[in-house]
């Protein structure tokens, strides 16, 4: 199996009159894995659904490689979902749900069970083949879903937030396996969720949506370490990332009360962002109050308060300085700042 | 309502035109028909139909016997639901309680559920009969006591029996449904709060069963107007004197024996007024008896 | 049990038995009457709770003397085709309006549930008129677009279309079948299935009606079969309007075919125990049915969710 390139052209989607997708274009390489990030609401689904082609697109070209599939119907587009309740038929055994599309696309029965067999093997089902999806664990169940979407061996392979069903654990454990899936296969992936570890673990290039516009699409260090705008800052990373009225002068970045708090080549109005873990505690320089202090075992969170009022996150690690006081001193790298300009929420350096 | 997922106006119009056509054809046709001929007089003798006005409803409503048999009705609909949801709540209260006896009950209590009111008014008009049924030993003591041939007030007390008879599988059905799905853990809490059997009954089932209660009453209301129907050209054929004359009994009468379509059709399109009226109010209550579980 | 309450339970199954004899009685009465032979009946003074060994005979009486085993066939294949009606058009409307979006689907619906409402009891002068000549509307569309005087300038006689369902099965069993309750019922099932269902099915090549029937269907097997058995007895019970519109003695159902025969000369003490082998003989069928199924039945149409 090869992957197909997908190529998305100024597509626009409308809902009677409310416009979902103003316009939305973007290119996805052959065998890439693209996780789509977003909050709930932001056009994700509706975008891997017209992909998929169980929406249709208002406007705009999709290309599967050089083919124009937007008029294409589903089952002929050469790509295959994986859903998030996973949707397999409650009154079929393993095999059957597998097998299904192939009975439809009238495969022969030897070729069939043979192609099922197969990719029972790589999902690791066999065994299972005779038991109905009542009888398989919430793991399995997602198995049979991504065996039942290779089986076809297409080249679009997409993902409607697979992983959300299933505990914490077996999240983990199935996300390793889906990578290493990937790799397999080769099938070009497109991965939506709303759980951004997921985005960060999984993806090649994370793309981020919000009110049907791409916030930012880059690889997964790049969007953390420069996101592009405010609202990507803010989405990515646990903690969020704190962000802060501030003023460029003199050299000096200054909080709303003209407290400096790092040095700072730009002038002018700001929003300052410094991510929690990024902040240093120290014998001098920002003042602040304790308000909170979360024991995470492996490191402690702190809500804290400048003397101006500001509030800040901050994550220490264990024993971090002056662990129990209420009182600390903060010091920021220049270099962990992200500016952000306050008017158009775009980065700035 | 959930958006639907598939589009497409060919296969949509064949799957909905069967079910669309027949009760166009067998439902909404009469229906409209029966307004139809309440402001028609058909010729005496064929041949078309006069425009009468609001002639055949002044007809009707000064007529004695539609009042009456509408009070009938009225008093038939209070009496018949009540008991009979009265009786299928107690004994859904007992069965709930899964003691031995609780799976036969179930099981038994549903049977009158299939059998047709007509049959059963067949057996119940001998049971009741004053010289060869149960209470014939009852006559040879104290002669006249029960005759439901020509005592009126028996002769509907026969009737209302057998519709409870016919009416209490359904409710108790429905009504155990409902108190089984009330979670385990609520009793149990009301338990721990000291609540004992009785009082549960009437803290907990009573008010978490309001949906089934209302659910029963809806239909038993609309039924009993219909289903006496068969218990009484059975049993007691509107008599003795009319007395058990419920309006359905005697639209069938005034239509099928008095060939009087416009009189029978008017009395039709007032039931259904009445009957899509009492579904309204229904529908108006309904907010206040649901419940998130 | 959470405590021990033996008054309780001792009440309860008092009333549980009240309740049972209550229900049981009018069929014991009518089996132990079946059992007497007409003089030990009349001569008795009538209903005695004995059993006697004539019940063969009055079963045979019914067997070979009355029309009721050919109306028996009339209500199994009337009741047949009301539940099949009730199920299938309810089936693949139900589907369209859950599975398809539609503008049309809130009225649709709403056209269908007002059926509920009204029993077709309540309308039987007026769909006797319909059944008489189901081509009747014809006639008026052909009056109302003058497509009539047309036809009449061409071929010279005014067109007249007559149809009379009367006395035929689907006559009897199609009025029955309008109330839509099964929409009711398919439709909360339906949307209690995970919504990707269709989308899958879509992925993997199948289309709406594909999907209706590999899919659909075999998952709707508790809901449709408890339904069935419902409008089943439903439409065997049915009295009014067979009662109208089968007047043949060959064209009734069993329940009015023994409501005939009750209605006899008045002057004369009826052959009850007869009469009591007939109801019995007419009843077997849908209380077997019921009895049997209960479970499934209460348990597909979910009445515990109402």
């Amino acid at each position: 199996m090869t992957g197909t390139r997908i190529t998305i052209d100024n597509v626009t989607k409308r809902y009677d009159r409310v416009e979902v997708i103003p316009g939305l274009s973007a290119q996805f390489e052959a065998g890439e894995f693209t996780v789509i990030l977003g909050p709930s609401g932001c056009g994700k689904s509706t975008l891997l659904n017209m992909l998929a082609g169980l929406e249709e697109v208002t406007s705009g070209r999709l290309l599967f490689g050089a083919r124009e599939v937007q008029n294409v119907p589903a089952k002929d587009r050469g790509c295959a979902m994986v859903f998030q309740n996973y949707a397999l038929y409650p009154h079929m055994s393993v095999a059957d749900n597998i097998g299904y599309s192939l009975k439809l696309a009238k495969v022969r029965k030897a070729e069939r069970v043979e192609r099922i067999a197969a990719v029972a093997r790589i999902a690791g089902l066999e065994g299972y083949l005779d038991r109905r999806p009542s009888q398989l664990s919430g793991g399995q169940r997602q198995r049979v879903a991504i065996a039942r979407a290779i089986v076809r061996e297409p080249g679009v392979l997409l993902f409607d937030e697979p992983l959300s069903n299933l505990d914490a654990k077996l999240r983990n454990d199935m996300r390793i396996e889906l990578s290493n899936l990937h790799k397999r296969i080769g099938a070009t992936s497109v991965f939506v969720t709303h759980d951004q570890v997921e985005a960060m673990t999984l993806a090649d290039r994370i793309l981020i949506l919000n009110e049907g516009q791409i916030e930012q699409f880059a690889t997964p260090g790049e969007i953390y370490h420069r996101p592009r705008t405010t609202f990507v800052a803010e989405f990515i990373g646990a903690p969020a990332m704190n962000l802060l009225k501030a003023r460029g002068e003199g050299g000096n970045l200054c909080l709303a009360s003209g407290t400096p708090m790092t040095t700072v080549a730009h002038e002018g109005e700001v929003l300052a962002g410094v991510r929690p873990e990024r902040i240093e505690l120290s014998d001098a320089g920002l003042k602040a109050q304790v308000l909170y202090r979360e024991d995470l075992g492996s490191h402690h969170i702190l809500l804290v308060q400048l003397d101006s009022g500001e509030q800040m996150r901050l994550s220490t690690s264990q024993g971090g300085a002056n662990a129990d006081s209420s009182e600390v001193f903060l010091h920021i790298p220049p270099d962990a700042v992200h500016l952000f300009d306050p008017e158009t929420q775009q980065r700035i350096n | 309502m959930r958006q639907g997922f598939y589009s497409g106006g060919w296969t949509y119009t064949l799957l909905v035109a069967p079910i669309l056509i027949l009760i166009v054809i067998f439902f909404y046709i009469p229906v409209g028909l029966a307004f139809f001929w309440s402001f028609f007089l058909e010729r005496p003798f064929g041949g078309g139909s006069d425009f009468v006005g609001f002639q055949n409803y002044a007809r009707v409503l000064s007529d004695p016997e539609f009042w009456s048999a509408m009070r009938r009705t009225l008093v038939f609909m209070v009496l018949a639901p009540g008991l009979a949801i009265g009786i299928s709540l107690i004994l859904a209260l007992a069965a709930d309680r899964g003691l031995r006896l609780s799976s036969a009950a179930r099981n038994i209590i549903i049977w009158p559920k299939a059998v047709a009111g007509a049959s059963i008014g067949v057996v119940f008009v001998f049971i009741f009969d004053p010289f060869l049924g149960v209470f014939a030993p009852l006559n040879e003591a104290f002669p006249g006591v029960w005759n439901p041939r020509t005592d009126g007030n028996d002769a509907f007390a026969t009737i209302l029996v057998a519709q409870i008879w016919n009416g209490i599988p359904f409710n108790f059905i429905i009504l155990l449904s409902g108190l089984q799905a009330i979670p385990d853990t609520l009793t149990k809490a009301a338990a721990m709060d000291g609540a004992g059997p009785w009082r549960r009954i009437r803290d907990i089932q009573l008010p978490l069963l309001t949906p089934q209660l209302f659910l029963t009453f809806v239909l038993e209301f609309v039924g009993t107007i219909v289903e006496a129907f068969g218990l009484i050209d059975t049993m007691t054929q509107g008599g003795p004197g009319g007395a058990t004359t419920l309006l359905i009994y005697k639209i069938y009468v005034d239509g099928f024996k008095a060939y009087d379509l416009s009189g029978a059709a008017t009395q039709t399109a007032l039931l259904i007024l009445f009957v899509g009226i009492m579904v309204l109010l229904q529908f108006r209550l309904e907010k206040h008896v649901k419940y998130e579980r | 049990m959470i405590e021990r309450t033996r008054t309780v339970n001792v009440v309860a199954t008092g009333i549980m038995i009240a309740g049972i004899l209550f229900i049981l009685a009018p069929i014991v009465i009518a089996f132990l009457t079946a059992t007497l032979s007409y003089e030990e009946f009349v001569s008795g003074g009538g209903i005695r709770l004995r059993v006697s060994d004539h019940f063969w005979e009055n079963f045979a009486h019914v067997l070979f003397e009355t029309r009721l085993p050919a109306q028996l066939w009339n209500s199994v294949v009337i009741s047949l085709l009301v539940a099949f009606i009730k199920c299938a058009f309810a089936f693949t409307a139900t589907f369209a309006l859950v599975f398809y979006k539609s503008r049309l689907n809130t009225v649709i619906f709403a056209i269908t549930i007002v059926t509920v409402m009204l029993p077709l009891e309540l309308i039987v002068i007026t769909t006797y008129q319909v059944v008489a000549n189901v081509l009747m509307p014809i006639n008026w569309l052909l009056g109302w677009t003058g497509l009539d005087a047309l036809i009449e300038r061409l071929t010279g006689s005014r067109p007249y279309l007559e149809y009379s369902l009367l006395d035929s099965y689907i006559g009897v069993a199609a009025p029955i079948a309008t109330s839509s309750t099964s929409v009711f019922i398919y439709r909360q099932f339906f949307m209690s299935l995970p919504k990707d269902l269709p989308r899958a099915a879509t992925m993997d090549g199948a289309g709406p009606i594909r999907f209706m029937i590999d899919i659909l269907l075999p998952l709707s097997w508790t809901p449709l079969v408890a339904t069935f058995m419902f409008w089943f007895i439903g439409g065997w019970t049915a009295y009014l309007w067979p009662l109208i519109a089968a007047s043949t003695p060959d064209a009734q159902p069993a329940v009015v075919g023994l409501a005939r025969l009750a209605n006899t000369d008045p002057d004369r003490i009826p052959d009850v125990p007869m009469l009591m082998a007939g109801a019995l003989f007419v009843s077997f069928i849908p209380v077997l049915l019921i009895g049997l199924m209960q479970r499934q039945i209460v348990r597909g149409l979910n009445l515990s969710e109402k």
